[in-house]
């Protein structure tokens, strides 16, 4: 790729805007889920006097998911934290190198990861769930799922990644009013 | 085994991987040298490193906190602050340091406080005429409060580390070491301010306005009550009250202040589930990390290492921090919860330290590593959103840094600092 290049914003294909909308709504709906649950737990214990024996683990479940499932939305926005402050020192092309070996790591070890995960996810279909009775197996899918995910997303993104140039979120922030203090 | 773990983990460091992959990374590389193990722990590790109902709490404290910054509840915030200690000298200091004592009651993660209300109050100082570089280091030096004052994301994951302690019991700890903490600032930002000739900065507001003021930021002062009281009444769980906050937010943001829409909404479960991610994902590859060190035994190798220099749980308490202030200022604070809390963990009971002590004294100390060059998340936070230098901003903050350790030293010093209030609440855990 030419020096021209850097900075300019990828475009994004359709196969691409597809999987990162999914992926959000998922990650969105989970949150949602996760929390609603433990709070309509709570409700039913003091009000209507039962708890759902189910809110715990399932809700814990859809973390663990979440941890996974958005590990890779994370990675377009640069939020994983790494300290770069040695790449920094290094001319351009050694910094361009160095990040090329990171990413490439990355996915040697996402890789593993998915390998193993399909196998423990394998290991461990035939016990069950505490409360669910459900095989242990479907929770477990979450570790490869999402490493696949995360493999796929650095994918999209590596020439961006090798830049070190992120997708920038917006501010949640709602206008504060700067002038508060005069 | 242990030196490839080492020499794995410091070179994943070296070449800016992630730090999260480092720790899964590096966990892998020695299991394959050893060979012996299954590699089945490294999916297991991970995904039983977070399958943990306290650790929900976590996102649950991002989303409230952002439901409520989404919610425009800073602003009358500060204006509260503003109106009871604005016209102190060096009022805006004063103000950044009381509204970071509220913001920490509702958020539990420093990094989210520095880059939002934490900036708003930098722009305002610069304005009035501090020094910028002052301006953003004790903007940045009071985002330390934040895992201080409950809740706080790194004591839910001390908690999670280390089962002497529960996590309502560590949040009650951290009162008094906060309101200390906040003391400190204070009078390092007055000292500062007659220095530098900083003047007033507004005029002292009437009790009439500061009941004005009061009201308008009630929404906002509600959520901590509702978060300790219903722990403290034994209602709820911290992570339950988590939930409840969510939802105490959302009906804030919906109902009294209207600045929450459905689009907003799904923008702050977005973003908290990402950012929760990349905690949690920490979180899980350190715990196979923290795994391979007890297998290897070194938590023992340490406390047989110290056993020999000396008995007195005292100076066992003074090394310990020396060494977790060197760590704090080297890694991250969520890495270093997990891989030295594990390793450090077990001296309590072989010296007959309190465990609630000890979590305390290193929770604070580990915080102000967040503060401390050259590895210190608030101050890169803190350095991109001021577009001053990093190098400048780590001088700056070097008072606020040592007032930090004066109060860590006190709470060293004095146990009772830290486990007498909890005491007095009934948690002694």
């Amino acid at each position: 790729m030419s020096e021209t290049d850097v900075g300019k914003p990828r475009r994004e294909g359709t196969f691409e805007r597809v999987i990162v909308t999914a992926n959000r709504w998922v990650v969105i709906a989970m949150m949602a889920v996760m929390t609603t649950l433990v709070f309509m737990n709570v409700v039913c214990r003091y009000i209507l006097n039962f708890s759902i024996i189910w809110a715990e683990e399932v809700s814990q479940y859809l973390m663990v998911w979440v941890a996974f499932l958005a590990a890779g939305l994370a990675l377009r926005e640069g939020r994983h934290v790494a300290i770069e402050m040695l790449q920094d020192r290094l001319p351009s092309k050694a910094r361009r190198m160095t990040r090329h070996l990171v990413a490439l790591l990355l996915i040697v070890f996402m890789g593993t990861v998915i390998v193993l995960g399909f196998q423990f996810v394998h290991f461990a279909w035939d016990q069950e769930t505490p409360v669910l009775n459900i095989p242990l197996g479907i929770p477990y899918l979450a570790v490869p799922i999402g490493a696949l995910l995360l493999v796929i997303h650095l994918f999209f993104l590596y020439r961006s990644y090798i830049d070190g140039s992120f997708d920038v979120p917006e501010s949640l922030e709602a206008e504060i009013d700067e002038e508060v203090i005069r | 085994m242990t030196v490839a773990l080492w020499i794995a983990f410091l070179a994943g460091m070296a070449i800016g991987m992630p730090l999260a992959f480092v720790m899964g990374g590096s966990g892998l590389v020695a299991l394959l040298v050893e060979g012996k193990l299954s590699l089945l722990s490294v999916p297991q590790r991970f995904f039983n490193g977070i399958n943990s109902f306290p650790l929900m709490a976590v996102p649950f404290f991002i989303l409230a906190a952002d439901l409520m910054s989404a919610s425009a509840i800073t602003s009358y915030i500060l204006r509260l602050a503003n109106s009871l200690v604005g016209h102190i000298r060096g009022g805006l200091g004063h103000v950044t340091v009381l509204s970071e004592m509220v913001f920490s009651g509702i958020s539990g993660s420093a990094l989210a406080d520095a880059a939002g209300p934490g900036a708003v109050m930098m722009r305002m100082m610069q304005r009035a005429g501090y020094d910028p570089h002052y301006s953003a280091a004790f903007v940045a030096a009071t985002a330390v409060l934040g895992p201080i004052i409950p809740p706080s994301i790194i004591m839910i994951i001390y908690a999670m580390a280390d089962s002497r302690v529960t996590v309502a019991g560590l949040f009650m700890a951290g009162v008094v070491p906060g309101i200390l903490l906040g003391g400190a600032l204070a009078v390092t930002n007055y000292i500062i301010s007659v220095r530098h000739g900083y003047k007033y900065t507004s005029k002292k507001a009437s009790w009439a306005a500061r009941l004005r003021s009061f009201l308008k930021a009630l929404p906002a002062l509600i959520m901590p009550v509702i978060i300790f009281g219903g722990i403290l009444s034994g209602t709820f769980t911290a992570t339950e009250s988590a939930a409840v906050a969510v939802f105490y937010a959302l009906f804030v943001g919906i109902f009294i202040t209207r600045k929450l829409n459905f689009r907003l909404i799904m923008k702050v479960l977005l973003q908290g589930g990402l950012v929760s991610s990349a905690a949690l994902l920490i979180v899980a590859m350190a715990s196979l990390f923290s795994w391979l060190l007890t297998i290897l035994q070194i938590p023992q190798t340490v406390a047989l290492g110290i056993g020999k220099v000396t008995t007195s749980p005292m100076v066992v308490m003074w090394l310990v921090a020396i060494l977790v202030f060197i760590c704090g200022c080297l890694i991250d604070v969520l890495p270093a919860v997990i891989i030295l809390v594990p390793v450090l963990g077990p001296l309590t009971d072989q010296f007959g330290i309190n465990p609630l002590y000890f979590a305390m004294c290193f929770v604070l100390n580990i915080s102000i590593g967040l503060i401390t060059p050259p590895v210190g998340g608030v101050l890169f936070v803190i350095t991109s959103v001021s577009r001053l230098k990093f190098e400048l901003i780590s001088r700056a903050i070097l008072p606020m840094i040592l007032a930090e350790v004066a109060v860590l030293a006190l709470i060293i010093q004095f146990p009772a600092l830290s486990v007498v209030f909890p005491g007095w609440l009934g948690f002694t855990r």
